[in-house]
């Protein structure tokens, strides 16, 4: 069912988008999956595509100040400090050492692969919902 | 419709129109060919890379074996515990993977799945740090294949149709107590089939400008034909009235006259007159609408030559002698039944024809000819303007 859905999203995204662009999509799907009560999420992010395709979205804002935001959405997160927000990263090695890192998309082996980590999703109090659910992990 | 026929018949000729049909009939046929041809390099592919591709899988499979016997031997038949517990055999196992990782592996891994049904990396054979994954990595595994090798344990090969980065896929259980702890996943190279298809993309460039080359030659040649067949018929038109000339009167028509026939001789009356009058100019006119009359009249099948001068011969099959004087009765009638007209000067034309209706080729054509001839003497001496009937 995994595999269905990841397979579902990006077919989806390709039609619509460049290669770089429905990584951006993809990353947006998760936001959207991680629940928050606000109407408007504010996301800060380093990645000037996915800021791009945010800004298209009514339900997102992007801000330039990590304090501010709800989410983090980063390729480099050992380049900021202190901020104590939500992240979602590019690659797994990041994911593992940074502590508020709750989810992470990348390419493994030629696969796509995403995960959300439980228990640091707990720690922020956020759930993941619908159709990512299946991509928590208990174990890391 | 009517209309539309004749107009379309009034455009494109009827040698043009045979010369369109068979270009038709031959650009499908070198479509049909080069179909057939197709089909043929297409099954002979699919039966090729089947075999290469299976000859590639066998020769994985039995390096998989191998593995599995090493792992199970060395990991004393507790594989996934030796590997989580004891980092060095964990890294001596992947050194093996790394020392079979041959090239035309492009991944060679081994993951397990958790009580979730999550699957997690246990070893990598890769050793650059950019691309090998982490122990206890997330893996996904994209399709049901790697559940389906968890339970039956046996191993099992796949494409992939979902993504181009991967090509094919071997999973080889590794199987502890009768339960498949572990699974061996080998991503063959996608280099193996880029060499094949770039080698396969040569021959079809090399095949495809030879059959290119070969219809350009083909049509080349129709073309070249249809010139000469055009320069040869041409030859045999009289430039004037458009109508056959005496050379094909002796190269062709003496060749393949019928069992019977008929031959008339035609001769404009008082033509001399015409151009000792008007000029050589408007005698070229009257001929040309003469044979253009001529023509309006007769059938398809017969032959109006221009005989020389201003005398024509037609030649017909098929006629008696009733319908044969008809026919001359019509062709005076529609020659003079409209003057002939060109600037400001108004011609009268009319024409007397000898009649042969006895024409066969038991006789010498030479007597058909002068029995004709001598028809045609007697109308006009017998008034012109009218058809007499050879003797």
């Amino acid at each position: 069912m995994k595999t269905i859905l990841l397979f579902f999203i990006i077919p989806l995204s390709f039609l619509f988008a460049s290669d770089t662009e429905w990584e951006a999509l993809i990353l947006e799907k998760m936001l959207e999956s991680v629940s928050t009560k606000k109407s408007i999420v504010k996301v800060y992010t380093d990645d000037k595509i996915l800021a791009t395709e945010l800004q298209k979205d009514k339900n997102f804002t992007v801000t330039d100040k990590c304090d501010e935001c709800d989410f983090i959405v980063i390729k480099e997160p050992w380049k900021i400090n202190g901020c104590n927000k939500p992240e979602i990263v590019f690659d797994y090695h990041s994911y593992k050492k940074t502590p508020d890192a709750i989810g992470v998309f990348f390419w493994q082996k030629g696969r796509p692969t995403i995960r959300f980590s439980a228990q640091r999703l707990g720690r922020f109090g956020l759930k993941v919902n619908g159709e990512l659910k299946k991509f928590v992990s208990q174990k890391n | 419709m009517g209309s539309l026929k004749s107009l379309f018949r009034k455009k494109i000729n009827i040698e043009t129109q045979k010369i369109i049909l068979q270009l038709f009939v031959l650009f499908l046929f070198i479509v049909m060919v080069a179909g057939v041809a197709d089909k043929k390099y297409q099954e002979t592919l699919g039966a090729v890379t089947e075999k290469i591709n299976k000859d590639i899988i066998q020769y994985h499979l039995e390096i998989f074996e191998e593995l599995d016997r090493v792992f199970l031997k060395y990991s004393h038949k507790n594989f996934v515990h030796c590997i989580e517990q004891d980092e060095k055999q964990r890294i001596l196992f992947e050194d093996m993977l790394h020392l079979v990782k041959i090239s035309t592996m492009q991944n060679l891994f081994v993951v397990t799945k958790d009580r979730n049904d999550n699957y997690y990396f246990l070893l990598d054979g890769e050793k650059d740090p950019n691309l090998r994954a982490d122990f206890n990595e997330p893996f996904e595994p994209l399709n049901d294949t790697w559940d389906r090798v968890y339970k039956t344990k046996k191993a099992a090969v796949f494409y992939h149709t979902k993504t181009k980065k991967l090509w094919i896929t071997i999973i080889y259980p590794i199987v502890q107590d009768n339960r498949t702890v572990a699974l061996i996943g080998a991503d063959i190279s996608h280099t193996i089939d880029t060499n094949l298809h770039a080698k396969l993309n040569e021959f079809e460039y090399f095949f495809f400008w030879i059959v290119l080359l070969a219809i350009l030659i083909v049509i080349f040649l129709y073309l070249v034909i249809i010139y000469f067949r055009k320069k040869y018929n041409e030859s045999y038109i009289d430039p004037l009235t458009k109508v056959k000339n005496r050379k094909y009167f002796y190269d062709v028509l003496m060749k393949k006259l019928a069992d019977k026939y008929q031959l008339f001789m035609i001769d404009i009356d008082y033509f001399k007159k015409v151009n000792d009058d008007f000029g050589h100019d408007v005698g070229d006119v009257v001929l040309a609408e003469v044979a253009k009359r001529l023509q309006h009249i007769i059938r398809d099948e017969d032959i109006l030559i221009r005989f020389g001068g201003e005398e024509f011969l037609l030649y017909t099959e098929n006629l008696d002698e009733d319908k044969a004087i008809d026919l001359a009765k019509r062709l005076r009638e529609h020659i003079k039944e409209r003057p002939i007209r060109t600037g400001n000067l108004v011609c009268h034309i009319t024409i007397s024809i000898g009649i042969n209706t006895d024409g066969s080729r038991d006789i010498p054509f030479e007597d058909v000819l002068k029995k004709a001839d001598e028809a045609l003497y007697r109308a006009k001496n017998e008034g012109r303007d009218c058809e007499r009937v050879a003797w």
